[in-house]
């Protein structure tokens, strides 16, 4: 059973120094993955930042669209289907998020 | 109980699925006197696959409901009685929507009947020497050793309930601490998986009755791909379709042009279906899979398609079926996604005569014009019922598929 703390902890432990933004896309990932799959929500504060979670999670093509149709309502950032092949890890999609969407 | 003057009418718990035969309402959405509209959501029903919000068939205006929320009943049960709205008609069986025939092989498989099929007030005492019982009162009145004939049922048209049950047992016997063991151990092993019962039961049925052929073709999905990633370019992601939309878009070209392979096995015959319904299995991660279908998929455009597909998908993986989704499908689709396996010999849901599936996309050797090149390829099988179908409708059904995928412009 993991608290909300707790996965907090592990959120800051495993993510690399960066600016108050990256925390915020973090957890903007993280929400977006647990809306789409409720029941992963518990695998979410262990997960590796640098794994391709898609296939680790086992999520497939219409979790996918889910996901990234969340993210680029939240964000306001468009995601070009020719960018997914390098948006496999949290920290990648982080990082494109960060830099608005280049 | 007075005749009623065709101003009432009562509606009936759903069928949901081939295998379901009891349900629970876990929350009303409507309350007395509303005034409710054919296909409005009045309820969430727990089945043991999924919770269901189910639809109303008949305008009216609720006036009582007849069950209690957590109230586990059978199918077929009323659970509300209606009015009918000043001035329209009350409800006769053909308003029932198109659906799979209701005739059923036995009375654990009653699915399939339309959704209101017996809805108009008949007389809710059983005709057979049965005793009306909820399937929990029947059980708990096993486990303790109780006639469920000397019980007065409280329950609708004095059907023995749980409460009858309980209150029987405490002021006889009480029950002993072995007792409750024992029962809270059965409810454990019943609710273990449920889903993993019924779809044991489904498919063996399947595998014992339906005498299946399989057939497989190799489709070049080369047009395909580079046509959607065309497509998607420059739309807003909410209008970029996948792969999955085109292949249940075609599925329902090509049955539509084979009719024969577009219904039900009943009473030892074909059944055709009026509408291409495509239902489509969807995995969930807990486990097991469920099977939505989107009803006359073959007048629907690609984007209706995505549209509706998506709204399953999620609407399953967060246990929001809705019940219209849940009976009367024709022809079933499994589609097996990018990282699963090459091609699957399927086992067809009963009474459905045929089941089409796609493996994953994968680099394949492929020749165009005698030269040898490589191509994104699947391999769409079909599994159908020899009692229905011989192997040349079958193989015509895949190359009218493999000439819809090779123009997805078209689609």
């Amino acid at each position: 059973m993991t608290t909300p703390d707790d996965t907090r902890a592990a959120r800051e432990h495993t993510d690399p120094p960066g600016g108050h933004e990256q925390v915020e896309f973090t957890m903007m990932i993280l929400s977006a993955i647990a809306d789409v799959a409720p029941e992963l929500e518990p695998e979410l504060a262990d997960l590796d930042h640098d794994v391709d979670f898609w296939t680790e999670l086992q999520l497939d093509s219409m979790d996918h669209l889910a996901v990234v149709t969340r993210l680029a309502e939240q964000s306001g950032i468009d995601i070009a289907e020719r960018d997914y092949p390098h948006l496999t890890t949290i920290g990648s999609i982080r990082d494109f998020l960060a830099a608005g969407g280049r | 109980m007075s005749e009623p003057a065709g101003e009432t009418f009562e509606y009936t718990l759903p069928s949901l699925g081939a295998d379901m035969d009891e349900g629970r309402v876990i929350e009303w959405r409507v309350g007395r006197g509303d005034t409710v509209h054919r296909g409005d959501l009045v309820a969430v029903v727990e089945t043991e696959k999924s919770d269901i919000d189910i639809e109303i068939w008949h305008d009216g205006i609720i006036d009582e409901f007849l069950v209690d929320v957590g109230e586990l009943v059978d199918v077929g049960t009323p659970i509300a009685r209606l009015r009918t709205i000043d001035g329209k008609p009350s409800p006769a069986p053909t308003s029932a929507p198109a659906s799979a025939p209701a005739p059923s092989r036995s009375p654990s498989e009653p699915a399939f009947a339309p959704p209101i099929s017996a809805a108009v007030a008949a007389p809710v005492a059983p005709t057979d020497a049965r005793i009306p019982a909820s399937p929990l009162a029947r059980r708990l009145a096993a486990d303790r050793g109780i006639d469920l004939a000397i019980l007065s049922g409280t329950g609708p048209g004095g059907a023995v309930i749980e409460a009858d049950v309980v209150a029987a047992s405490s002021t006889s016997v009480p029950p002993s601490p072995a007792d409750t063991a024992k029962r809270s151990t059965d409810t454990a092993k019943r609710s273990t998986d449920p889903m993993r019962t019924l779809i044991a039961e489904r498919m063996s049925t399947a595998n014992r009755e339906i005498p299946h052929y399989h057939l497989a073709r190799d489709l070049d999905l080369g047009p395909l791909e580079s046509w959607l990633a065309e497509h998607n370019t420059n739309r807003p992601i909410g209008e970029r379709l996948l792969p999955a939309a085109c292949f249940i878009r075609a599925v329902a070209l090509a049955t539509a042009g084979h009719r024969e392979l577009n219904g039900w096995w009943v009473d030892d015959r074909f059944e055709p279906a009026d509408s291409v319904n495509v239902a489509m299995a969807i995995s969930l991660r807990r486990g097991g899979l469920v099977t939505p279908h989107i009803e006359h998929a073959d007048e629907r455009s690609l984007d209706e398609i995505m549209g509706a597909l998506t709204e399953r998908v999620a609407a399953a993986r967060t246990g929001k079926l809705r019940s219209s989704w849940m009976t009367g499908a024709s022809i079933t689709i499994t589609n097996l996604g990018d990282t699963g396996a090459d091609l699957v010999h399927g086992v067809i849901s009963p009474p459905q005569v045929a089941l089409v599936g796609f493996g994953r996309s994968r680099a394949h050797p492929w020749v165009i014009d005698d030269e040898l090149v490589v191509r994104p390829v699947t391999t769409a099988t079909l599994a159908a019922d020899h009692r229905a179908t011989d192997g040349a409708i079958g193989s015509r059904f895949l190359a009218t598929l493999a000439a819809l995928i090779d123009h997805p412009e078209d689609l």
